[in-house]
């Protein structure tokens, strides 16, 4: 395909990565996503506003390709007229009313004044601002002040939305008229890219998911995959007690799924696990049994977050990285022998 | 989807966004009371003098309070911040985004921040001819071409000054006055002071020969004239060109985007 050629709402990207000085914010992604919602899930600080604003063409990549509806996007006014972006800081024009700002951008789009306006009085409508958008942004609350960058985001009928942490702020009645707005346009064959560090804040919008972590695309693949994921890493269980040593003695005789054991403090014993549930019963039985003080159980890394680590020690071994897992799709602990290794790795890092 | 506009559609867009926001903002007010206050003293000596006296002073308070402070300050007020603000405030994105070219956006920023200076300028320069000559209507129509040709040489080195800031502003945008105010404080109004040829590195030196305002700083009488209309292609060539400059560094550049 020619590099000037035009296609449907999709962005292409071919080994992308880009850096700043010698910190890598995305590093060597490549994916191919077309029409339709598709989540943008990684930890604060994982690349996902980079890759974003890379999309948006407000910043170069410093290698690869990247192409948004068939154009290069960096001050590509072509590109522009397709995109909507809603960006993640809550900075606006405090002057301007809601009106006026959305209007103000409506025009920038290429409407003459009396056509963006009426866009703009759509706009701020589907997303419940009629009665606010004659009083200034400065205002607004948190809530209100997504939805009118949301609504600008829409004014001009973009096919490539994207839209970096659009939920922030917003209370559950907006939320659900937000996802209802974005489901519509997708359902009209619009592109819709939604990032967010929250899982379940994507869990209602859609099944398909990218995930991102040190500039890495790690993942990408429905729900249930991510689900399967979630279950299937070793998990760490933390027990708050008395004798924290008898009782990983105890454990390690009776629990076969325990891979490593920890003492991170005097009197807290963290355990690796493959069966975090029967681990969870193994610690209850002992606690009784043993006459244990508990004082508390948690897990830390039952979490979208630990998963995205594992994710990357795993593309760190070169089990999946961003480029494979984009034409691959989502990859899992395929084999026995890939657990195997990583119980050593973890026993080889610091088990006691 | 809508046809992205043209440069000149999106030039006025953005100018017309601009504008509002400085109508409505603080800067209006501050350049506003800063002219009043210039213009102030002046006018009201020259009220109480007789006319000679009254010609003199409306041209020292032409000479100190506009070409050697407002026309500093209004463009540094009006214009270095006009893409530093918008990458500082993480607003740029609003602009950025749209089917306009990044050109397009610092032209209309620099239209706004020019006209806003010119406006408070020729306000203020008013304002001091019409309460200076108050008491003689005689003096104050013989006097006002004199004082509307200090006003055009005022206007064509604001307009300059904007350029100067805006590049300045575009290039670093964290510290666009900062640096807007090294660089006037130095090349326009200290070199603008010295003797022979140095001064032509200034820019108020030839908007004030354009002027028709006696040269002050050191040994004035030793720096060479020049023709009128050279000091005015001159002033208007480099207006232009650090415009050009500006407008191309915010067309090409990242504009910190990366690092909002």
């Amino acid at each position: 395909m020619s590099e000037e050629t035009t296609e449907g709402a999709s962005i292409r990207a071919v080994r992308l990565s880009k850096w700043y000085g010698k910190v890598t914010a995305v590093a060597d992604v490549s994916l191919h996503l077309g029409p339709g919602i598709w989540g943008l899930l990684g930890p604060n600080g994982s690349g996902k506003t980079t890759f974003m604003r890379m999309c948006a063409g407000q910043i170069r990549p410093s290698v690869g390709k990247l192409h948004v509806g068939g154009l290069p996007p960096f001050g590509n006014p072509r590109v522009m007229a397709r995109l909507g972006y809603c960006p993640e800081a809550d900075a606006m024009y405090d002057e301007l009313t809601g009106l006026e700002f959305v209007s103000a951008m409506a025009e920038l789009s290429g409407f003459p004044p009396d056509v963006a306006t009426k866009r703009a009085k759509d706009a701020l409508e589907e997303f419940g601002l009629t009665d606010a958008m004659n009083r200034a942004v400065g205002g607004y609350s948190r809530g209100m002040r997504q939805r009118a960058k949301l609504a600008q985001a829409i004014v001009h009928e973009p096919d490539v939305l994207l839209l970096d942490e659009p939920l922030t702020g917003t209370d559950p009645a907006s939320r659900q008229q937000i996802l209802d707005a974005l489901r519509r346009r997708a359902k009209d064959g619009a592109l819709v890219l939604f990032s967010t560090h929250v899982l379940h804040e994507i869990e209602a919008l859609t099944d398909r998911l990218l995930l991102i972590a040190r500039g890495q695309v790690v993942a990408q693949g429905g729900m249930q995959e991510i689900r399967e994921l979630l279950d299937e890493h070793p998990h760490h269980v933390r027990v708050q007690c008395d004798r924290p040593r008898d009782l990983a003695s105890a454990l390690l005789a009776n629990e076969r799924g325990v891979v490593a054991l920890h003492f991170p403090a005097e009197d807290v014993l963290e355990v690796h696990t493959w069966q975090p549930d029967e681990t969870y019963d193994a610690i209850a039985k002992q606690v009784v049994e043993g006459g244990f003080q508990l004082r508390s159980i948690t897990s830390p890394d039952a979490t979208l977050e630990a998963l995205f680590y594992y994710l990357v020690e795993r593309a760190n071994r070169g089990a999946g990285t961003g480029a494979d897992a984009g034409s691959g799709g989502m990859r899992k602990l395929e084999n026995k022998a890939e657990k195997v290794a990583y119980e050593q790795q973890l026993s080889a890092g610091g088990g006691q | 989807m809508n046809a992205p506009p043209g440069l000149v559609g999106s030039t006025l867009a953005v100018a017309r966004l601009t504008a509002k926001r400085v109508l409505r903002g603080r800067k209006l007010r501050v350049a506003a009371v800063a002219a009043f206050v210039v213009v102030l003293f002046p006018a009201v000596v020259a009220l109480l003098e007789d006319d000679a006296v009254a010609a003199e002073v409306v041209e020292g308070g032409i000479k100190w309070g506009f070409f050697r402070l407002l026309v500093f300050l209004l463009p540094i007020l009006f214009a270095s911040g006009v893409i530093g603000e918008e990458v500082e405030g993480r607003t740029l994105h609003f602009l950025a985004m749209r089917p306009v070219s990044r050109g397009a956006i610092a032209l209309g920023k620099l239209l706004v921040a020019a006209a806003a200076s010119l406006a408070v300028m020729w306000a203020a320069l008013l304002l001091m001819h019409l309460v200076s000559f108050a008491a003689s209507p005689t003096q104050m129509i013989e006097q006002l071409g004199d004082t509307a040709r200090a006003g055009g040489a005022a206007s064509l080195l604001i307009v300059t000054y904007c350029g100067i800031c805006l590049f300045w502003g575009a290039l670093v945008p964290e510290a666009g006055g900062m640096v807007s105010v090294i660089w006037l404080g130095f090349v326009e109004l200290f070199l603008g002071l010295m003797p022979g040829a140095i001064r032509f590195a200034s820019m108020n030196h030839f908007a004030k020969e354009l002027a028709g305002i006696e040269r002050g700083g050191f040994f004035a009488e030793i720096v060479p004239d020049v023709e009128l209309w050279i000091c005015g292609l001159v002033v208007a060539a480099v207006g232009l060109l650090f415009s050009f400059f500006g407008v191309l560094w915010v067309q090409l550049s990242e504009l910190r985007f990366g690092k909002a």
